[in-house]
């Protein structure tokens, strides 16, 4: 269990400013959920916390990042998964050429030896897929697959935060579906999450807390439940006018039979 | 027909030193996408220490400190050079390396001066007969060391903590670090572990039938660039086969210049860089080369 607190963070691509001074807290054992249009941030917020803002000469100008009261801004990303934060990059980039375990073994080459075992069992609990195909070449995996892959081998470093991106983009619903399930599953083991998502329905239904990005600025954040009832979210990101008009969608949605009934 | 198996088993030999040294080469260049045009000196560096300590340390602990002392320089080249260079493009960083190999090898060739260093190894110019076929004792150490060395190697890649660092880092450096896995130290051990191979190759290189160490030793390390470059880049069996390929070439060539004297004297020297260019023309990734070497 760790608390991670973001508090003012500025953050520059060279002359491009992409986060204005963000406040975010992900409380300890909970899912805090982060939205917002492409561009607007929300990748820049995960790499800044993970350490990798350098491989895209992004760098923290202002503010503070802190897990339990620790600060960890300015950590090489090595050091940063070390003190228990995880993240899992969008694109699931799992290394192609590699096997299924080989794969695993690199997510818990920083952690010691008994904790990557018992990690590993845990990971082959969650996703008995990733046990059947540990020979198998990463890059022959299916897309959810590869997904699963991607959180299992960042559950190897035992992390105590996970910064998801995009877990679901690009999945059939079903996977998606499943993912989310996984991710509820990990949350309860007591891994803390920080979910950034376009699948806005989703990341609300799972988050306990979200937060709204646009262009670098927090211009909503509130319990989950109260942003996806309100207007605002409902407007922008969930595709819908309004109570009339998303009635009406749903009864001429009724109307359609299965081609297979 | 003799003839023709004594030059296969010394192009074999002579190929396997040859691999050696591409895959310190290929290993640099996967861990830090670095071309390093100053692995010849590293070469003539380890080389230099085992050719003046054996005298006062014994030939084999000469050879541990020679490759050790290899090790090092390369780890600090890193160190000093490569890390610290804010440089973002691998393309600046490779002439770097020119730069680096021009210093090394000007003050190398400075302590050399015009003198022929002997290495002081044990099998001096003895050969061994198979039937008819007479063989240097030197190559048969050399074919049996590269290979070990070779698979030692290989299995480390494949199965310790540090060859999946090293793979994983090859492939994507950004999500290695995700991992955990300290870029910093991959890239190190990279330099170290190819500076030390490229030491042995040293020796290889210059004992029997090789007079001994001298200025120009180095140029003889430049035949593993084809080796590395004809097998693929980024490919670790690329370079053993490419070694291979530069070595049997090489060693027919020369052996049969007489027959090809209408391609005049040193065809031998040539041939490596003509397969070269050959086999890039048909395969511009090499024969082992990952064709898309751009990153995502």
């Amino acid at each position: 269990m760790a608390e991670l607190t973001i508090a003012d963070l500025a953050v520059d691509y060279g002359p491009v400013r992409a986060l204005g001074g963000i406040t975010l807290s992900v409380p300890s054992g909970s899912i805090v959920a982060v939205l917002g249009a492409n561009g607007a941030g929300k990748t820049t917020l995960l790499r800044a916390v993970s350490g990798t803002l350098r491989f895209h000469r992004g760098r923290v100008t202002a503010g503070r990042i802190a897990l339990d009261g620790d600060r960890v801004d300015g950590l090489p990303a090595a050091a940063a998964v070390r003190r228990g934060v995880t993240h899992v990059p969008e694109g699931r980039r799992v290394f192609a050429r590699m096997t299924v375990a080989e794969n695993l073994r690199a997510g818990g080459l920083g952690t010691p030896r008994a904790a990557a075992a018992k990690a590993a069992q845990w990971v082959h609990e969650l996703f008995p897929v990733l046990a059947e195909r540990a020979h198998q070449r990463a890059g022959l995996l299916s897309g959810g697959e590869q997904q699963m892959l991607a959180i299992g081998r960042a559950l190897m470093a035992d992390p105590k935060v996970l910064l998801l991106d995009e877990p679901t983009l690009g999945l059939a619903p079903q996977m998606a579906a499943r993912i989310a399930q996984t991710v509820r599953t990990i949350n309860a083991a007591g891994t803390s999450v920080l979910l950034v998502e376009q699948n806005v329905a989703m990341a609300l239904s799972l988050a306990s807390h979200a937060y709204v990005l646009e262009v670098g600025q927090v211009t909503l954040e509130g319990p989950a439940s109260e942003l996806a009832g309100s207007d605002e979210v409902r407007r922008r990101y969930l595709g819908e006018t309004g109570e009339q008009e998303a009635l009406e969608a749903l009864e001429s949605r009724a109307g359609l039979s299965r081609w297979s009934a | 027909m003799i003839t023709f198996i004594e030059l296969l088993v010394n192009g074999i030999s002579i190929g396997a030193v040859y691999a050696l040294i591409a895959l310190g080469f290929v290993i640099i260049f996967k861990a830090t996408e670095v071309v390093n045009f100053a692995h010849a000196s590293l070469l003539l560096a380890g080389g230099y220490v085992v050719a003046r300590l054996h005298p006062y340390v014994g030939f084999w602990l000469a050879l541990l400190i020679g490759i050790a002392a290899a090790a090092v320089v390369g780890a600090l080249v890193e160190f000093l050079v490569i890390r610290r260079s804010k440089a973002a493009n691998h393309s600046v960083l490779a002439i770097v390396t020119i730069g680096v190999d021009i210093v090394l090898t000007t003050e190398l060739t400075r302590r050399i001066g015009t003198e022929v260093l002997a290495m002081g190894d044990p099998w001096e110019s003895g050969v061994v007969h198979l039937g008819p076929i007479t063989i240097a004792q030197t190559r048969i150490a050399a074919l049996v060391v590269a290979a070990l060395l070779i698979t030692a190697f290989l299995l480390a890649f494949k199965f310790t903590g540090w060859g999946v660092a090293m793979r994983a880092t090859a492939e994507d450096p950004e999500t290695a670090a995700l991992m955990g896995v300290r870029l910093g130290r991959v890239s190190l051990s990279a330099w170290a572990v190819a500076g030390g191979l490229a030491a042995v190759a040293a020796l290889f290189l210059c004992v029997f039938p090789t007079p001994g160490l001298d200025r120009s030793s180095s140029l003889a390390a430049l035949k593993a660039f084809p080796a590395a470059i004809l097998g693929g880049l980024d490919s670790t069996t690329g370079a053993l086969v490419g070694g291979l390929v530069v070595g049997v070439t090489e060693a027919l060539m020369t052996g049969y210049q007489n027959d090809l004297a209408f391609l005049g004297r040193g065809i031998g020297d040539v041939a490596p860089f003509l397969v070269m260019i050959v086999i890039l023309l048909l395969r511009p990734a090499g024969l082992f080369g990952t064709k898309e070497l751009a990153r995502v």
